[in-house]
């Protein structure tokens, strides 16, 4: 096979996340989040720890380094997380823009990355 | 007879006084014979007529062969030659201590040759030389005779060995044995038989390679067809799963491939190794794996089995394990691991069989074949991007969840909890904001602070100043310097929060700082900045602090200062400084006080009141916020308003030029009357501790009282005459004087007592007991510490000889140990002590347990014989019954504490005899009994 027309998924995958393209994204993503729908998600966080509360109410009187755990627990225990991440991909991921962003980067990397098979 | 040979002329070849060789038989002189004539007659050279016969003197005596009487020493029969024992005076080289057996049957084994040549001498050394690849014996073997008791032992040994042994059927062959003194025949022999060997191995393995070789030609070619056809196939395949599904993440899609390769292998084997019988037996395609090979000749099938070559090989990941009558194959998945294995384990032995590893490297085109198999297909671009940005978006999403998870629930939890109204004490209240502020993101600090009900005041003040006015929040510096040693004792996450607020203000500071040094730097000439800003770290009040200070001022009624402080207001006001307040002590005629002064008074004229406001501030401060610091100061600071105190001046001034420019500086200033410069210097130094702000060791300490200081009348104690010195005060200074006359009451108060450890063991036990099953109840009743032999000590008493010591502290009624001894009769006992007095023992270790039984441990026992008797003790001997069996323990009486002797009350019955009793104790009775 012509070493130039391929490229290895998982070298440009390391290539991708060595150059610092892959913490940009996921610092991005996570702003763009805290933009648009923290609130919600706090709000939901803030309708389950009531629960908490309520089913335990000694948790009030305990320390908040205790409790915290505990709620942190119960959250895990809900299907919060996942509804998040699908609101997520849905909503941030989804953006053409960032789409495209990340695909044109790739593709550079995948420039270079057959550049340098040429190289070597 | 014959060892008295007397001249035999034999032996003379030129006798040199032959003719003088005369014995006069008969002397007429002497006595006169008739028939001898009156010539003297003399036998020449020993000839005589009838010849002479030479015997044993020794042999007219008929007693003789019993030997001389009364003398230990045996009759010789002859002489003796005297032979000397090699030994490292001896001059020579060592008589020869080995030998050398060969022309051994192959069959023979080291144990049986060990047997036969056991009978010889001891045998410190015996190598049957082994075949390194096969194990087997070369029938060359080196026995050395053990030369411990003496070298000619062995030596003899050895010859005893070469007359004997040679020539001996072992096996069916006859046995050559010769001296090898340094084992060189020995390794000649060897070393000529493994060339024979190696020779013979070597062509049988170029052999076997051109046979291979041939046969890898053949089935190259056959193979090179099928890989065609086969990729083929495979490309095909995996365009159609591209090109279906895209979506499909490709590791799923490379597992499908993998699978697919070994369908495709699987049938392939299938189709071509129908001999294949079971997992050992060797696949057809062998040659087409990366495999270790071994040689049947290194692993004899009748020594190595196939568990041992797995053993041998369990460290390493291999795939598989073959054997056919070529040997073993061992297949490996990467050419790395198997390389790998073959360093380590080449030339290694199984089963005492040395094995000679071969690497055999899959056939190149073969393993580029297999290398992408195990790793991501090699995809054309624009499936490359897509399969990797999905990728990526998977792990994406993985970091996402964790980022949401730490970095926005958990804060989010923190202030969820912040803002529910909670019944909580105000040590929860205070670390709930902390918390807040540590972890919450700096956009929602302030809404958390803000909802909090109410702040601790010094927390709050801090908070406020950070918020209102950030310019003041330059606290006092030197404040905080004295709080810090509070904060350590506070838990880590509130250090760290106030640690936050510190470095901000240090940095402040710091500038602040700067600049005013840059001020000084104008009127103290000749002066290093840098110097004074290392002993002055926090001396820089200034006009912030001024404001805050003022404003601090105006919130608190002025009625509420102290007189003294309007005093030094006053004072302060004047530049020539504190001394006439009697509370001050004042800087100095000499150099170092005026300098400070000097200092001060630049400060002063510069922002005059600070200094008073500082120590008003202080004292404050501390009434204010009760839990920082209780009670007063111990003493006024008089450096509070000195830029450089004592130490300070003491660091700067190096040498004596220092002290001349200061001098030259201060030339301006008035000295002050300061009495006894060393007492005011002193004073200082005190205060300076007193305070805290220097540890113990900079400043001067009286030493502690040790309690046995005695003021004598006379002045001296060799004047005072005779008097007691009191035990418990003997016991201080003497080490080796008993500490269980001391009474230790002051020194319990720090230590947990054992009054509270019950309490707190009785806690427990209640509040468990009530939780837990029955017999779990049970097992915590029984208090393993309670009967754990306490750590002891013995040693050198001053009751008597030696006393049993204690290493740790021990509370009230626990177990110290327990007396062990010979358990005896009482008639016994009698009889032993009569016996001890007699042998010379004088101390008496025997306890007596009840009427009839006494516990003896002068012979055999434990430390606990070494305890001694007191009058007043700390320990309590108390028989108890062990299952069913009375033993002694002893128990501690009251706390004892680590180095105390332990006693415990003999109780001896009243006697005539005295004996008396040295515990030294206040109510010693005088006697043991």
């Amino acid at each position: 096979m012509d070493s130039n027309k391929t490229v290895n998924v998982d070298d440009l995958v390391t290539r991708f996340k060595r150059e610092g393209h892959f913490d940009r994204l996921r610092k991005l993503v996570l702003e763009t989040f805290k933009e648009k729908e923290s609130e919600g998600f706090a709000e939901q966080l803030r309708t389950i720890a009531e629960l908490e509360l309520e089913k335990d109410p000694s948790l009030k009187t305990k320390d908040h380094f205790r409790t915290a755990p505990l709620i942190a627990g119960a959250v895990d225990r809900t299907s919060l997380y996942e509804n998040t991440l699908e609101n997520i991909k849905n909503n941030i991921l989804s953006q053409d823009k960032l789409r495209v962003n990340v695909l044109e980067t790739i593709k550079q990397l995948c420039d270079k990355e057959t550049e340098g098979h040429r190289g070597s | 007879m014959d060892s008295f040979p007397s001249k035999p002329p034999s032996q003379k070849p030129n006798p040199p006084l032959q003719r003088n060789n005369y014995k006069l038989i008969y002397d007429p002189e002497l006595g006169f014979k008739e028939s001898l004539g009156k010539k003297p007659v003399y036998r020449f050279n020993g000839v005589a007529k009838p010849p002479l016969v030479v015997r044993d003197p020794r042999h007219k005596n008929p007693l003789y062969s019993r030997g001389i009487p009364k003398s230990g020493r045996p009759f010789l029969k002859s002489l003796q030659q005297v032979r000397f024992e090699y030994n490292e005076d001896s001059l020579g080289p060592e008589p020869p201590t080995q030998i050398f057996v060969y022309n051994l049957s192959p069959l023979v084994t080291a144990d049986q040759l060990r047997y036969h040549f056991k009978s010889f001498g001891d045998i410190s050394q015996l190598d049957l030389q082994l075949n390194p690849y096969t194990g087997t014996s070369l029938g060359l073997c080196r026995i050395s005779f053990s030369k411990h008791e003496s070298v000619s032992k062995a030596h003899l040994a050895a010859k005893l060995a070469v007359q004997q042994a040679s020539g001996l059927k072992l096996s069916g062959k006859q046995l050559m044995v010769v001296i090898d003194d340094d084992g060189s025949k020995c390794e000649a022999a060897r070393d000529k038989a493994l060339q024979v060997i190696e020779a013979e191995f070597a062509e049988e393995l170029y052999k076997r390679e051109q046979q291979m070789k041939k046969e890898e030609k053949e089935r190259e070619e056959e193979r090179e067809k099928e890989r065609e056809r086969e990729r083929e196939r495979e490309r095909e395949e995996e365009m159609k799963a591209i090109h279906e599904t895209s979506n499909v993440p490709p590791w799923r899609r490379s597992q499908k491939n993998q699978s697919y390769n070994k369908q495709q292998n699987g049938n392939f084997d299938f189709s071509n190794n129908n001999l294949k019988t079971n997992d050992t037996s060797v696949p057809k395609d062998i040659e087409n794996l990366i495999y270790i090979f071994i040689d049947d000749r290194f692993v004899p099938p009748d020594r190595v089995y196939y568990s041992d070559i797995k053993h041998h090989f369990r460290k390493f990941r291999y795939e598989g394990i073959y054997m056919n009558r070529d040997g073993f194959y061992i297949t490996f998945n990467s050419y790395r691991e198997a390389s790998s294995c073959f360093w380590t384990l080449d030339k290694t032995f199984v089963q005492n069989c040395r094995i000679k590893l071969k690497l055999h490297d899959a056939p190149q085109s073969k393993k580029t074949d297999l290398a992408p198999t195990n790793k991501k297909k090699e995809l054309p671009k624009e499936d490359a991007c897509t399969t990797a940005i999905s990728v990526i978006l998977k792990d994406l999403e993985e970091v996402l969840v964790r980022d949401i998870k730490n970095k926005i629930a958990g804060p989010c939890i923190f202030q969820i909890l912040e803002s529910f109204p909670k019944p909580a004490p105000i040590k929860e209240e205070e670390k709930g904001p902390k918390i807040s502020t540590l972890e919450v993101p700096e956009s929602l600090k302030t809404e958390a602070i803000s909802t909090l009900p109410h702040l601790p005041r010094f927390k709050k003040r801090a908070d406020a100043h950070k918020i209102k006015l950030p310019t003041e929040s330059k606290i006092k510096s030197k404040l905080q310097r004295r709080r810090r040693k509070k904060i350590e004792a506070r838990p880590l996450h509130y250090q760290l929060n106030q640690q936050t607020y510190d470095s901000s203000d240090s940095e402040f500071e710091q500038e602040e700082a700067l600049d005013e040094e840059k001020v000084f730097d104008g009127k103290s000439d000749g002066f290093k900045p840098s110097k004074v800003e290392e002993s002055t770290p926090f001396l820089s009040e200034t006009s912030e602090d001024e404001e805050y200070l003022e404003k601090f001022q105006r919130t608190r009624p002025k009625s509420r200062l102290p007189r003294r402080k309007s005093d030094k207001l006053d004072i302060d006001y004047t530049s020539s400084s504190e001394t006439e307040s009697d509370e001050f002590v004042s800087p100095a005629v000499i150099s170092k006080p005026p300098f400070e002064r000097y200092k001060k008074h630049a400060l002063v004229k510069e922002q005059q009141d600070i200094s008073l406001l500082t120590t008003k501030h202080k004292e404050n401060e501390f009434s204010e916020d009760g839990g920082l610091f209780y009670g007063t100061l111990p003493y006024n600071y008089p450096e509070d308003d000195v830029l450089v105190d004592l130490d300070g001046v003491q660091y700067l001034l190096k040498d004596d030029q220092d002290l001349q420019y200061l001098r030259e500086a201060l030339a301006s200033e008035d000295a002050n009357d300061i009495g006894d410069p060393n007492y005011w210097a002193f004073r200082r130094k005190i205060c300076k501790f007193r305070n805290g702000d220097v540890s113990a060791e900079g400043s001067p300490v009286l030493p502690a009282s040790v309690g046995y200081e005695r003021i004598n009348s006379t002045g001296s104690a060799r004047s005072e005459g005779y008097y007691i010195i009191p035990t418990a005060e003997k016991s201080q200074y003497l080490p080796l004087r008993n500490r269980s006359t001391v009474e230790g009451a002051n020194q319990s108060t720090s230590r947990v007592t054992s009054r509270m450890h019950r309490v707190n063991n009785r806690r427990l036990a209640a509040g468990v007991e009530k939780s837990l099953l029955p017999a779990e109840a049970d097992l915590l009743r029984f208090n393993a510490l309670k009967a754990r032999k306490k750590q002891l000590n013995f040693g050198p008493s001053r009751i008597h000889t030696l006393g049993l010591f204690a290493m740790e502290n021990i509370d009230k009624n626990d177990m110290v140990i327990e007396y062990v001894g010979e358990v005896i009769r009482q008639r016994i006992a009698d009889n032993r002590e009569k016996n001890y007095v007699r042998e010379g023992i004088g101390d008496s270790y025997l306890f007596r347990i009840d009427e009839d039984i006494i516990v003896d441990a002068t012979k055999k026992g434990n430390i606990a014989r070494f305890i001694n008797h007191s009058c007043a003790p700390n320990c309590i001997a108390r028989i108890i019954r062990v299952e069913g069996k009375k033993k002694i323990v002893i128990y501690a009486d009251r706390d004892i504490m680590q180095g105390e002797e332990l006693t415990y009350d003999y109780k001896f019955p009243e006697e005539a005899d005295k004996i008396p009793c040295l515990c030294g104790a206040p109510t010693c009775r005088g006697y043991l009994n």
